[in-house]
């Protein structure tokens, strides 16, 4: 049996592993000794391999380029000369006729790695000649990425995951971590072993309520609310830290104007909690000698997710829990590489580096490297992915490149999605399954899969670490880099790489923080954790050290903004709050867990909706019984899980699946600072389905029938082309 | 006699189904049934796999008209071929930890299948005895809230609580301990 190293391609935890290989399939894999694993895996890591070998459980591997030669025509199997030849001549059709800005891209925070991220932005800034580039951050940690930047400088976690357990107080706030990161949550178990304590602000009674010393159960959508009164309790309470406020921070009396306003008794309502609980909360956190706020999903995916994470900076700030290695901030990314996709400027308004495009000297330190006439980079901030719809509706988005995403299952409002796909004149789908997405393109290109290739993962505390191949690519497909420098080189901006490393070096030439990330550092368990400005530097695990924040004046900027409820609250007709939410065993929209055998015993379609025993009894549910969901948008079956940790008046829906699929009901409504979706909040209303038995035939007729169409879609790969 | 078992912290368990993984890739082979065979409950205040005790005297054992489940040293073990599915161990078992379900076997001629045929097995834990290193879910927990208890660890276990149990009754000694000794 052969050993590979790699990791883990799920969560952004960073999980080092070897993959077990016999005669060319992957068989198993076992825990490494890694930085933040230390040897652990959580169940996706443990048996999420198989989907490499192409197991066929949920759609097939794309393992041929295919394209349809008109709009609307079936997909016809080329060879690569010519589906790139294709490719090339339709891009540059649209940028001539409607400019470089009417093709929007976006990369791919899951397997392919750092590399060919960097290869795509660069394809798309250097040779296509826009900023129209985004990643699925967009979709999650976006606003935390933004917020964090105008407040503290750093898009990303301050502190490492394990320092997590070292810490003296973790408070949780709309995360997760035992659904979304087990080994993240492994780190507060021990921290709670070491003696910390621990807070919970969640609606609902999550895993880590159980071990907290405080768990407040808070309303659906109250978000900022919280946090204001949150902050109120700490200044009224003069549980500030004065002289890190007068050294390290700007614009606290403006911030107090905002948050003056905000007592723990004036949101007592629209929270759902006792005042004191907030005080409580407030003394336990500021008081603590090392605090960790960790969040999730449950701050950025709302109305005001911007809003609440500069509300979270700034609650760290004015108590000084930051800058010290157990104190700081604990946003953790959802995806195994999506710190990576932002690290690699897969933003409309970053170069790798976090190097803005407005930056004159940027742009030219860019174009020299890249060889490219002064001027050639675009200045203009590109779109983000959640302007598709509106984009390609107003005719200013022509082609869109998917490359490892599935927005027809991730985005919100399906329908929506599914028409503005439809809509595009061109639609590219670079992927290793056949997904929703893939089997409406107009062009399908075959990368390979995690397990097939080298790179650089970026964990969600920063760490970078290398991952390696372990079978031998599949069929005809092509490393995702590949693709790239030969659609360039035919667009007539050539790009030749010898390997990932070579593109590697070329990263860390451009992006002063991550020049002493080497190949050679990050040999087998090794790492790297940006910044890491030097060779010899050992990389930094904690961020702002001194109260040195990565601001322009090294201070942290103190931001406070009044709260306004969610867009869309329960009504009449549609009652009941609607979540989306993270299947423990499945990931980002399941076309690698989905064709994983032990995990789909594990969960499979249509999903659980998880209501409360008092709103299901009311509807006459009863756990495990299949449901209709609805909302304005649509109607999805799902199967009740009647669960006593949800709070009443809501429900929570996993995103993972494609026929009871939540996004068939949750709204295109964004926050306005960072265009994330609104998924933590929409209305909808649950019922019964009197005939059982008719249910679950007619849930497994849809299921087939989706398997049907993708295996239909991918059977185009079977039949050879023609010789020319 | 049966003394051996896996047991859950339920303080350290987060209820992410790694030790299900764990156990459903133990089994998930040839002649096995790839059921996991833990059942993680979940309530308000636990979360917890709750798997077979392999008890001592075990109801089990003693509810099987076919000697299907028997004694086997430290451990209650399975003869899948005399099962015949009659669930009297899922109804004695206090634990809910047996579960007898239906292997599916396509029946061929050639190419041709002539029928499928439901098989009853009889699914609980064996404490992977056939595995180097002891159970695969204890293995596979990232929190380390598994643990193999046997008669060694019950004692030592017994052990602790009577020396702390003993230091205690300093506190209704009718006449005056040398404390110098405590």
């Amino acid at each position: 049996m052969e050993k590979h190293m790699a990791v883990c391609p799920y969560c952004g935890a960073g999980c080092k592993l070897n993959l077990l290989v016999e005669d060319g399939m992957v068989v198993g894999a076992e825990g490494l000794d890694g930085i933040t694993n230390e040897g652990e895996l959580c169940l996706k890591g443990l048996s999420g391999f198989d989907f490499i070998n192409d197991t066929k459980i949920l759609t097939p591997r794309i393992l041929h380029p295919m394209i349809r030669r008109t709009k609307g025509a079936e997909l016809e199997r080329v060879t690569w000369d010519e589906a790139l030849d294709f490719t090339a001549r339709k891009l540059t059709e649209i940028k001539e006729k409607h400019g470089a800005d009417a093709i929007m891209l976006t990369g791919s925070s899951r397997g392919p790695g750092n590399e060919a991220n960097f290869v795509m932005q660069k394809f798309t800034r250097a040779c296509v000649g826009t900023n129209n580039i985004d990643n699925c951050a967009r979709t999650c940690h976006g606003p935390s990425v933004i917020g964090l930047m105008d407040t503290v400088g750093s898009g990303a976690m301050s502190v490492s995951i394990p320092n997590l357990e070292n810490a003296d107080l973790i408070m949780l706030f709309g995360y997760n971590p035992s659904a979304s990161h087990p080994i993240v949550a492994r780190r507060i178990v021990k921290a709670k072993e070491k003696g910390a304590k621990i807070i919970v602000v969640d609606p609902r009674s999550i895993e880590t309520a159980r071990i907290a010393d405080l768990y407040i159960q808070i309303k659906n959508g109250c978000n900022l609310a919280f946090l204001n009164a949150f902050a109120n309790a700490i200044v009224t309470e003069n549980l500030h830290d004065r002289a890190f406020v007068e050294a390290h921070t700007t614009g606290f009396d403006e911030w107090w104007e905002v948050v003056k306003n905000y007592t723990p008794e004036s949101v007592a309502d629209v929270c759902g909690c006792a005042p004191e609980d907030i005080r409580r909360a407030a003394r336990m956190y500021a008081t603590a000698p090392s605090s960790v706020i960790g969040w999730g999903m449950g701050v950025t995916q709302q109305r005001q997710g911007v809003k609440s994470v500069h509300q979270i900076a700034a609650i760290a700030c004015v108590t000084g829990q930051i800058g010290r290695d157990n104190a700081g901030l604990a946003p953790v990314r959802g995806q195994n590489n999506v710190q990576g996709s932002c690290d690699m400027g897969m933003w409309p308004s970053l170069l790798p580096g976090y190097q803005k495009v407005s930056s004159p000297e940027v742009r030219a330190k860019f174009e020299k490297a890249w060889g490219l006439p002064e001027g050639k980079l675009s200045a203009r901030e590109g779109f983000k992915l959640t302007d598709l719809p509106h984009g390609v509706k107003e005719g200013k988005i022509r082609a869109f490149y998917n490359f490892g995403e599935d927005p027809l299952q991730t985005e919100p409002d399906s329908a929506d999605m599914r028409e503005t796909l439809e809509s595009l004149d061109l639609l590219i789908s670079q992927d290793i399954f056949m997904t929703q997405t893939t089997a409406l393109a107009d062009v399908v290109l075959p990368g390979t899969s995690w397990g097939e290739h080298d790179g650089v993962f970026s964990a969600s505390d920063r760490t970078f670490q290398r991952f390696t191949a372990a079978v031998p690519p599949k069929g005809e497909c092509k490393h995702d880099w590949q693709i790239f420098s030969e659609l360039s080189t035919r667009m007539g901006y050539p790009m030749r790489y010898q390997d990932t490393e070579e593109i590697w070096n070329e990263v860390r030439e451009l992006c002063p923080n991550f020049y002493g990330a080497t190949y050679e550092k990050m040999a087998g368990t090794g790492h790297a954790q940006w910044p890491i400005p030097t060779i010899e530097c050992p990389g930094t695990p904690t961020l702002y050290r001194n109260g040195q924040f990565n601001t322009a004046d090294k201070k942290a900027r103190l931001m406070a903004h009044d709260f306004i409820e969610p867009t869309e609250m329960p009504d009449e007709g549609y009652p009941l709050v609607l979540c989306t939410v993270r299947e423990v065993g499945h990931y980002s929209c399941r076309s690698m867990t989905g064709n994983c055998r032990a995990l789909t015993l594990l969960a499979d379609e249509p999903g659980y909706v998880s209501i409360n025993p008092a709103d299901a009894a009311a509807r006459g549910i009863r756990d495990q019984q299949l449901v209709w969901v609805s909302s304005r948008r649509g109607k999805v079956i799902s199967r009740a899980a009647v669960d006593e940790r949800i709070n009443e008046g809501a429900v929570y829906m996993t995103y993972q699946w494609w026929i009871g699929k939540c996004n068939d009901l949750t709204m295109h409504v964004t926050d306005p600072l960072s265009g994330t979706p609104e998924d933590k909040h929409s209305a909808c209303q649950v019922e019964a389905i009197a005939d059982q038995v008719w249910a679950e035939r007619h849930a497994q007729t849809l299921y087939a029938q989706m398997k049907d169409w993708l295996a239909g879609e991918a059977a185009a790969q079977d039949k050879e082309p023609a010789l020319a | 006699m049966g003394s051996k078992f896996v047991i859950a912290d339920p303080g350290l368990c987060i209820g992410c189904q790694t030790c299900l993984a764990g156990c459903l890739l133990k089994h998930s082979v040839p002649g096995d049934v790839a059921v996991p065979r833990l059942n993680l409950v979940t309530t308000l205040a636990i979360s917890a796999p709750i798997v077979c005790h392999h008890c001592a005297d075990a109801p089990c054992v003693a509810s099987c008209p076919q000697n299907a489940l028997y004694f086997d040293g430290d451990r209650v073990a399975i003869a899948q071929e005399r099962c015949i599915g009659c669930r009297s161990c899922v109804m004695a078992c206090p634990y809910g930890a047996c579960d007898v379900v239906s292997e599916n076997r396509v029946t061929k001629i050639g190419n041709l299948s002539v029928g499928d045929l439901g098989r009853a097995m009889l699914v609980k834990c064996d404490l992977c005895y056939d595995r180097p290193g002891g159970p695969a879910c204890v293995a596979a927990c990232p929190t380390g809230g598994l643990q193999v208890v046997d008669e060694q660890e019950l004692q030592e276990r017994s052990r602790k609580k009577r020396l702390a149990a003993a230091a205690a009754s300093a506190a209704i000694s009718s006449v005056q301990l040398n404390t110098a000794l405590a």
